[in-house]
């Protein structure tokens, strides 16, 4: 789901960067543009691998847990479940 | 220009051995390396047969050739039954020795002999019919004659005797040792023989002797007949992962290989195979753009590469449009000179028209 | 041994060099070959004088072995499938679908953005596929067809386009360059890396690279070269490229799709793991010819060799290097200069990160093939965690993928150059720009803040675990924000000081590189600082480290463009012909 969001963001950003860049300045212009980085950005997220946006969700927790799994990883990971789902 | 002798060879296999030609040789050459693609290949080359003949009947209204596949496809699935089934049978008999298929014993008394402790221990296993097993016939007794082995004193000597008695014919022990020999492997079953406490040596000796006896008793396994290898050629592995991707690679491999072949044997287009799609030719012609028969080529590069699959008719027809500045070839980054690589091109079609007409020449006159 | 590891990597690196700068002219691939026989011959001469019988044997199959199959028969699964689809009519029907979205509110400009990353959404793993069947079309919206486009804009529509598409074959699951590095990065840490753990970082900062490579000829290549680079005729009005496209492009292009999301998604059945890419994709494509009738002949003319050969020829090159030692040799050098306190660990990393865009070869995989295996066992022998192996590789792959695009030796940034008809070499700056400032920083955060969480395992019990935050989010888009932010500014500023005077324009173009290096250099050692310092440096010092390597790295990069730009050989080509 991140990446989803991350793609769309970036999608919108890069949409309207190209459309200036393009020499097309008006409003309707740059909205059009923003419109198509979207379209564009969501066909790419859902073809990409399922891992890769994330459909799983994520859970809420810290980088740090990677690298000295404790306890807490399964609890988080409960919480997760009953929380965000 | 005097050409070599190993160019005209090349060109003249290039001119000869027409595309259909090479990859049937190719298909058969892997048909012998990989066992697990043949099946895939027959049907492939069968489908495009299928295909052909059908074609052939909407044409002509004429259906007999794909009748005749038809009739092909059920011969072949009738030899492929018939093969199968000799393979199952021989396959069971192999077996026999080393799986749970049950043995299948010739009557009469069989010998032999294995090391005990102090010299050979020889035995005697009579089989006859009984009727009881599914082969029929089984063991009926085990009897190792003091006289034939040297096994004596009141270890070996008495642990033999103990087994002979063990073993006359109708005790119990000889019935769950013909139950074994069904049911199990031979050598699980030759485990069930009792071992005397003590007489190590000689028991491991009686046991190996019994087994030994047995195998010779086996009826002698069958082979395959040449027929059933024959039609295994083509279809041992019908299915398998690895012959599906093996397949899937080699498949492409042929393809390319065989079209860059093309331009590697005339003279003059070799180079064409360096060719990157780069497309710089196409910004330094002047033409850049052509159109032939309702399709739209990138001009020279598209020239270049027809040479370089082999389609020298298009190379001929793309060419009148060169007009030959060659600005090109000062422009690519590999340096391929498209009107040369074009008119070594054409040159090669024209000669292997000339030879055409010249070998239809021929033929007219002994016709 | 090390004299025998010297000799060939001097052999490999000096005879590339040559090559790039176009002392010698033939194809890189010949060249390679060249490379790999004449260490084979060294190899066996030195071990054949000093006796040494083993190595002697182990020779050519180390060689040999060394080429990695899956990639290469992946790549030919996928140009044959390319082939298939061109010959199918697949490309018009894209076409036709874009021509009609022109209708539809998202307008001339939104249509204009997807066309633009049409590429990335196929995702063939060679960018050549798609744009040579894409380019023409493109171009008939400029002035000489439709119209629609004014010469300045269809410079930047079709560079843009250009980026987006020579980076496709990096995140491709159909044999593209990533998926070397992904081979190497699976194991403990990514049990699953093979299932596209590089793929989220290069399709983010490739989208963000595509907008800024527009924006840097908008701004800067069209100042810095005046217009009569490229010649297009201005000729207003004209008519529209009328395209017809019948059931069987259609139908090719739906079988593609659907092959496609196979491919993608059949590594997760584990019933089904043993169906292979390549077999999934020869399926495909046998069936699109039964069903389309479409000829081998024509099939063919679609294919693209050049990326398969050079793939080979890569691996063997990158093979002649191991049992000579070579390899030992590279990695030493870079040990001694992440020793040099100065450079240390992340100025190395972050000059190994652009060293494919240092030396930009006619396609990534030959040099990939290289520097994979070394950075991975250099980011081993310096203390790196296999996560900060992970960003590195990351930023690596993406700059990597996009270095075929620069190349001088039939890169394929050409084909987009020859398209516009401009001189060799108009849009060399900006592909390396691109690649430098932007992508690789943009592929560092991505990686750091996303991918990593989504592939997290539990290294103790091997399960999956989801360790994103809210929070990560927030910092991907922050830092996303300020690296565009910067590179923007870069561009800006860059075009207000280009002039008229050549040598003027070469000092803005260095020191700017430098200032690109410098945005690269701080974002990786901001994104290898995963929790815990890099090999045991303060965050300063490492801040200060990435700015050196960075500027080294872009003052090298800037260096290569000068001199390789439209060089010696080809100006001595266009008198010859001219003369």
């Amino acid at each position: 789901m991140f990446t989803f969001i991350v793609f769309i963001i970036a999608g919108a950003l890069t949409g309207l960067i190209t459309t200036y860049a393009l020499d097309m300045k008006t409003r309707k212009e740059l909205a059009q543009g923003t419109r198509g980085g979207v379209i564009r950005a969501k066909i790419r997220a859902l073809l990409g691998p399922k891992k890769m946006s994330g459909r799983r969700g994520a859970s809420p927790g810290r980088a740090s847990h990677r690298l000295a799994p404790t306890k807490e990883i399964w609890q988080t990971k409960n919480k997760k479940k009953t929380s965000r789902r | 220009m005097e050409t070599a002798w190993y160019n005209r060879w090349l060109e003249a296999f290039a001119a000869k051995a027409s595309r259909p030609w090479r990859l049937a040789a190719f298909t058969f050459l892997i048909s012998l390396l990989y066992p697990g693609t043949r099946f895939f290949l027959l049907a492939v080359i069968f489908i495009v047969l299928v295909v052909k003949s059908v074609e052939y009947g909407v044409k002509n209204g004429k259906w007999w050739g794909l009748k005749a596949l038809i009739g092909v496809f059920l011969f072949s699935c009738l030899v492929y039954a018939a093969a199968a089934a000799e393979a199952y049978r021989v396959a069971r008999y192999r077996r026999a020795l080393g799986d749970t298929i049950p043995l299948d014993l010739k009557t009469g008394i069989y010998e032999a002999e294995a090391d005990g402790a102090r010299g050979p221990v020889h035995v005697q296993v009579e089989i006859i019919e009984t009727g009881l097993s599914p082969t029929g016939n089984l063991i009926h007794r085990i009897d190792s004659p003091l006289e034939l082995h040297r096994e004596t004193g009141s270890i070996g000597g008495n642990a033999i005797k103990e087994l002979n008695y063990r073993y006359r014919p109708g005790t119990e022990k000889i019935r769950a040792l013909n139950k074994d020999l069904i049911t199990r492997r031979l050598d699980q079953a030759m485990d069930s023989i009792d071992g005397i406490t003590g007489a190590t040596l000689t028991s491991r000796a009686y046991r190996k002797a019994v087994k030994t006896a047995i195998i010779k008793a086996h009826r002698t396994p069958k082979k395959l007949s040449t027929f059933t290898h024959f039609v295994y050629f083509f279809l041992k592995n019908e299915i398998s992962k690895i012959s599906f991707n093996t397949l899937a690679i080699i498949f492409i491999l042929i393809v390319f290989f065989d079209y860059t072949l093309q331009g590697l044997l005339v003279r003059g287009t070799g180079q064409a195979v360096s060719c990157m799609n780069c497309q710089t030719c196409v910004g330094a012609c002047p033409v850049k753009r052509v159109e032939l028969d309702g399709k739209e080529y990138a001009f020279p590069m598209d020239m270049v590469l027809a040479a370089r699959l082999g389609d020298y008719e298009l190379v001929k027809k793309l060419s009148w449009f060169c007009v030959g500045c060659a600005k090109c070839s000062g422009k690519c980054p590999i340096g391929i000179s498209a009107p040369s690589v074009a008119s070594a091109g054409v040159r090669f079609l024209k000669a292997r028209e000339a030879e055409k007409e010249k070998a239809d020449a021929g033929g007219g006159r002994h016709g | 041994m090390e004299i025998l590891g010297t000799i060939t990597l001097l052999i490999f690196i000096v005879t590339l060099v040559a090559t790039l700068l176009g002392w010698i002219k033939m194809p890189v691939q010949t060249v390679l070959i060249g490379i790999t026989l004449v260490n084979i011959v060294l190899a066996l001469i030195f071990f054949g004088l000093q006796g040494m019988a083993d190595e002697l044997r182990l020779v050519p199959a180390d060689v040999i072995g060394r080429i990695i199959l899956h990639p290469v028969t992946a790549l030919l699964g996928g140009l044959f499938m390319g082939g298939v689809l061109g010959a199918a009519g697949g490309f018009e029907a894209i076409k036709a679908i874009v021509n009609r979205l022109r209708k539809t509110p998202l307008g001339l400009a939104g249509t204009l953005v997807i066309l633009i990353n049409i590429p990335l959404i196929t995702m063939l793993p060679c960018g050549r596929i798609i744009a040579a069947a894409l380019l023409p079309l493109l171009f008939m919206f400029g002035p000489e067809g439709s119209g629609t486009l004014r010469k300045t804009q269809l410079i930047v529509f079709i560079a843009a386009f250009a980026r987006n598409s020579f980076g496709s074959c990096g995140p491709s699951p159909v044999g593209g360059v990533a998926q070397i590095a992904e081979g190497t990065l699976g194991g403990a840490t990514f049990p699953d890396a093979a299932a596209g753990i590089l793929r989220g970082p290069q399709v983010f900062s490739l989208m963000i690279g595509t907008a800024f490579m527009a924006l840097f000829i908008r701004f800067v290549t069209k100042r810095l070269y005046p217009e009569d680079t490229v010649q297009i005729k201005d000729r207003e009005g004209g008519v529209e490229p009328e395209i017809k496209v019948n059931w069987k492009g259609y139908t090719s292009l739906i079988i593609f799709a659907l092959a496609l999301l196979t491919a993608t998604f059949i590594s997760f059945i584990p019933s089904l793991k043993f169906i292979t890419v390549q077999a999934i994709f020869v399926a495909a494509s046998i069936l699109i010819i039964i069903v389309c009738r479409v000829s081998l002949g024509d099939l063919m003319t679609g294919i693209i060799l050049m990326p398969a050969t050079a793939m080979v020829a890569g691996f063997l090159a990158a093979g002649s290097l191991y049992p000579t030692g070579g390899m030992q040799v590279l990695q030493s050098i870079f040990k001694g200069l992440a020793a040099f306190p100065l450079l240390g660990v992340v100025g190395t990393l972050v000059i190994l990160v652009q060293a494919q865009t240092i030396l930009p070869l006619s396609c990534s995989r030959i040099l990939t093939a290289v520097f994979v295996p070394l950075i991975y066992v250099f980011g081993k022998g310096v203390g790196l965690t296999d996560l900060q192996i992970g960003i590195v590789m990351a930023a690596y792959i993406i700059n990597a993928t996009t270095s075929c695009a620069p190349s001088p030796l039939g890169g394929a940034g050409m084909m987009a150059e020859g398209q516009l008809r401009a001189e060799t070499g108009y849009l060399k700056g900006a592909f390396s720009f691109t690649s430098l400032a932007v992508m690789a920083p943009l592929a560092a955060v991505f990686m750091r803040f996303i991918t990593l969480d989504v592939f997290a395992r539990n290294p103790q019990t091997g399960q999956m675990m989801f360790t994103a935050t809210w929070g990560h989010l927030g910092q991907t888009i922050l830092w996303s924000l300020v690296i565009m932010a910067a590179a923007y500014g870069l561009i800006v500023v860059m075009s207000r000081l280009i002039t008229a005077s050549l040598g003027r324009n070469r000092k803005v173009l260095i020191a700017s590189f430098g200032l690109g290096g410098v945005l690269c250099g701080i974002s990786l050692a901001l994104a290898l600082r995963l929790g815990e310092p890099v090999a045991g440096t303060s965050l300063g010092v490492s801040l200060v480290q990435g700015i050196i390597g960075g500027i080294i790295a872009a003052v090298l990069i800037a260096l290569m463009i000068q001199v390789s730009f439209a060089g010696p050989p080809l100006k001595e080509n266009v008198q010859a012909v001219e003369g």
